[in-house]
């Protein structure tokens, strides 16, 4: 029997018929014992075309497909039912956006870490041909990893209860992270497994207007739950000008529905701004 | 005031891809049944009628062109579209296809009428409607000079009560219960319009087209947009517009390696993958003729297969000499456009989509440069890891790295296949250094290059690496000065005067005298020759007017050589 530990790729689609095609053939082109991979998918977007193109592909995968029941449930909602479905007998889930193309060693190399490394509960790719603008360490210990193309050992995730569905996208994965953290647990990067992704800085003409929204909301929400008030104050005070009056309204009610408690725990590893340049690119701060 | 008799009486040529009508034609089946909302002098209605064997309602406002229309043999009925009850005045008939040709624009209520065409939709049927895009450029500039000036027809017409951009389109068709299945363009570029096809306004200077296209052109893609075409179905979940790309043409990435480089060579290929343009082809040039790396990139293509065409191409000789490679690469590609790419090097996403968009709006430009990034690292077992990363060109002045031989990075830029046939891309197989630059400069010494400040691609050196065997300072100080003075016909530099002084020529329609005073500025500035003549070039950009002394100065070179 194969020892290579079960993984789980699971996906939540919106609007992403566009990725499919070639995400679908990077799927088929990674290098891994065929009887310990799964792929599921969960659109958030039903009818948009994505099921009849699965269908039409046929991809030679071992693959799920699932229309949301109630449309678009974000990110992390998404994320937290696939891994439902792959039970606990799967040992590893790797989180991939859509918008990506895994190399075809990519998998190999984050379970090759992952089985290192076992203090690790995530194990980031390195982001292809634009490099996620966060810093690590030289052995790959990073702050939080960007669910764009993570391993995740499914116990931890289960442990922890997935992503917190009350962020409904962005910031869901440094949240993750830093529970992953006060857990006891590490987060790494693993440079040599390189993945594509199509970020929104390199596809032309992209609406950012939901990026900006949501991601000043999980600001508030991180700042709220690791930092308290004054850090809620100093991040409404940097965003005032940085963006139209109407989004950081918006961005305010949607926090005031979400708003977490504050934890008591810290962690050196969490910084309430925890990369400079991440910080720009994300909440033009 | 209502728009004088004739005003929308326009010649229809279906075949054109970058005109409205093209674009509903395309989108209209063979044998529908079509009703066309504001159908001015039927022309459309005709052509489709004769071309595609449709039957076709028209309904206007006009009683003339209504008259017009029926002379072409359309049924056509005077009706005001903001009061009139359609589905009355049409019998309850119900069509396949509902044209509404810049017509939404001028109601002031476009809501109504739309809601009534989906009632007259038959079972599968769709709306196709052309709507005029207010964040064209032009109109921009215009506003910049604190202008608002209506024209009898286009973008700022005198009767659009209605300004859009395709956020308002969707915003508009959702909120009819409507879901855009296709979004095409027809693009203009700036300066294109009828806006400034008449007298500029004053208060906007012309440089400020090149500010204006950077500042605006991050956050706008449709910048050149003249006008929207979309097809809008009813019902359906919301969903993302599937937006065609304009006439995306083919590109063939002409890739080189040598021996030694296969990670180098993995990353540039996934690199090609990725790029969002469709209809992309990896030629792959493998420099010398070693079967065992030959052999080491056919297994690599293997991990690519199906997620970008690549074809193998291997050129004997020392694998250091870059120009054979390059132009074995040239002469074997096929596509609409194309671009190179050394090993190592990797273009973004949306490199293709950004550059081949410029060359499509734009037919007078030969070649697209994007802006890169300059990434020093050094090579691990997995493949390259940037240590400093530095942008460039800087976006004040992005032809000073273009054209300059340092600063030039042939990876990042896209050529016309039109230029590849008729020999101007080819690099110069002399030297064995800068053989890109000597291929773009060549290019530009009669030809628009655009160039674009947005990174677009990354050029990657290792620390301590010649990039080629031949790549010291001396090859390349050598190759500087063998391509500077294969080019040196052309080294001429006129003063800021001069330069005014052959626009006014232009402007004022002097077309005639411009080889004498062209002649007469070489025969004072034959001094400076050893300046690069492509200061010139980027001198024109600065001003804004390099198209019409371009022109002229290719009019007047004609003249002399002729």
């Amino acid at each position: 029997m194969d020892s290579s530990p079960s993984v789980a790729v699971q996906v939540v689609l919106h609007r992403s018929a566009r990725w499919l095609p070639k995400l679908l053939r990077g799927l088929e082109l990674l290098e891994y014992p065929r009887d310990r991979l799964r792929v599921r998918m969960l659109n958030n977007s039903p009818g948009d075309g994505s099921r009849a193109l699965i269908e039409r592909l046929s991809p030679r995968l071992l693959l799920g497909y699932e229309d949301s029941a109630e449309g678009n449930i974000g990110f992390g909602r998404g994320h937290n039912h696939l891994a439902r479905q792959a039970g606990p007998e799967t040992d590893l889930l790797l989180l991939l956006n859509p918008d990506t193309i895994p190399f075809h060693d990519c998998l190999l190399r984050l379970v090759e870490r992952a089985r290192s490394a076992p203090d690790a509960a995530l194990v980031e790719a390195c982001q292809f041909p634009l490099e996620h603008p966060k810093a690590y360490d030289e052995d790959g210990t990073t702050g939080w990893c960007s669910a764009a193309c993570l391993l995740v050992r499914n116990r931890v995730y289960r442990e922890l209860g997935g992503f917190d569905e009350r962020l409904f996208l962005y910031c869901e994965d440094v949240d993750l992270s830093w529970r992953c953290w006060l857990a006891g647990h590490r987060c790494v990067v693993e440079p040599s497994a390189r993945c594509v992704h199509v970020t929104q800085r390199t596809d032309h003409g992209k609406d950012l207007s939901g990026e900006i929204l949501h991601g000043y909301v999980g600001g508030l929400f991180l700042r709220q739950r690791y930092f308290g008030e004054p850090a809620v104050a100093r991040y409404r005070a940097a965003m005032r000008p940085a963006v139209p009056a109407e989004t950081a309204d918006r961005a305010l009610s949607a926090f005031d529905s979400i708003r977490p408690e504050t934890t008591a725990q810290t962690h050196p590893r969490i910084a309430e701004r925890p990369d400079q340049q991440y910080a720009a690119l994300r909440w033009n701060l | 005031m209502p728009p004088s008799a004739g005003t929308y009486d326009f010649a229809v040529d279906p075949d054109d891809p970058n005109t409205s009508y093209g674009v509903i034609f395309r989108n209209i089946g063979d044998g529908s049944s079509v009703l066309d909302l504001g159908c001015a002098y039927g022309t459309l209605g005709a052509v489709l009628v004769e071309r595609r064997g449709c039957s076709v309602t028209g309904v206007d406002l006009d009683e003339d062109a209504v008259a017009a229309a029926r002379d072409k043999g359309l049924e056509a009925h005077v009706a005001d579209l903001r009061t009139t009850d359609l589905d009355a005045l049409l019998g309850h008939r119900r069509f396949d296809r509902i044209i509404v040709a810049d017509v939404l624009e001028h109601l002031v209520e476009p809501e109504r009428l739309l809601a009534q065409a989906v009632s007259l939709l038959a079972e599968g049927g769709a709306i196709v409607a052309s709507i005029p895009n207010i964040s064209h450029i032009d109109v921009q500039l215009m506003l910049a000079g604190d202008r608002w000036d209506y024209v009898p027809a286009g973008l700022l017409d005198r009767t659009h009560l209605r300004f859009y951009t395709l956020p308002g389109i969707r915003g508009m068709a959702r909120r009819c219960g409507l879901r855009l299945a296709s979004v095409e363009q027809v693009r203009l570029p700036p300066l294109g319009t009828e806006i400034w096809q008449q007298e500029p306004p004053p208060g906007c200077p012309p440089r400020m087209l090149r500010v204006w296209e950077t500042l605006a052109g991050h956050r706008n893609p449709h910048l050149t947009v003249y006008q929207h075409v979309v097809v809008m179905e009813p019902g359906g979940e919301p969903t993302e517009d599937a937006v065609v790309e304009p006439a995306a043409g083919t590109l063939d990435v002409v890739v080189t390696t040598a021996p030694g480089r296969i990670t180098r060579l993995r990353d540039a290929l996934y690199s090609v993958a990725a790029l969002t343009h469709p209809a992309v082809t990896a030629l792959v040039v493998v420099r010398g003729d070693d079967p065992a790396y030959v052999e080491e990139v056919r297994a690599l293509t293997t991990h690519l297969c199906g997620l970008v065409d690549i074809r193998i191409l291997v050129v004997p000789g020392a694998p250091h000499r870059r120009a054979p490679a390059l132009n074995a690469g040239l002469d074997a590609a096929r596509g609409d456009f194309v671009c190179l790419l050394d090993d190592g090097d990797v273009l973004y996403p949306h490199f293709a989509s950004v550059l081949a968009g410029e060359l499509t709006a734009d037919p007078r430009l030969s070649a697209a440069s994007g802006g890169w990034v300059h990434c020093r690292g050094r090579m691990e077992t997995h493949g390259f890891v940037a240590e400093t990363k530095e942008v460039a060109p800087g976006p004040s002045a992005p032809l000073d790295v273009l054209l300059e031989p340092d600063g030039v990075h042939g990876g990042s830029v896209m050529y016309r296949r039109a230029d590849l046939d008729a020999g101007r891309v080819r690099a110069d197989e002399t030297v064995e250094a800068l053989e890109d630059w000597s291929l773009l400069r060549r290019l530009c010494r009669w030809h628009e290059v655009l160039s674009v400040p947005e990174p677009l691609a990354e050029h990657r050196t290792v620390d301590g690496e010649e990039r080629t065997c031949a790549g010291s300072e001396a090859a390349r100080r050598r190759a500087q000065a063998a391509i500077c003075e294969s080019t040196a016909e052309l080294q001429v530099v006129l003063t800021e005067a001069e330069l005014r002084a052959l626009v006014g020529g232009v402007e004022r329609g002097h077309v005639a005298a411009l080889s004498d005073e062209l002649a007469e500025a070489r025969r004072q500035l034959e001094a400076l020759r050893a300046s690069p003549v492509l200061r010139i070039y980027r001198a024109l950009r600065q001003t804004g007017i390099h198209r019409p002394v371009r022109a002229a100065y290719r009019l007047a070179r004609g003249r002399r050589d002729g």
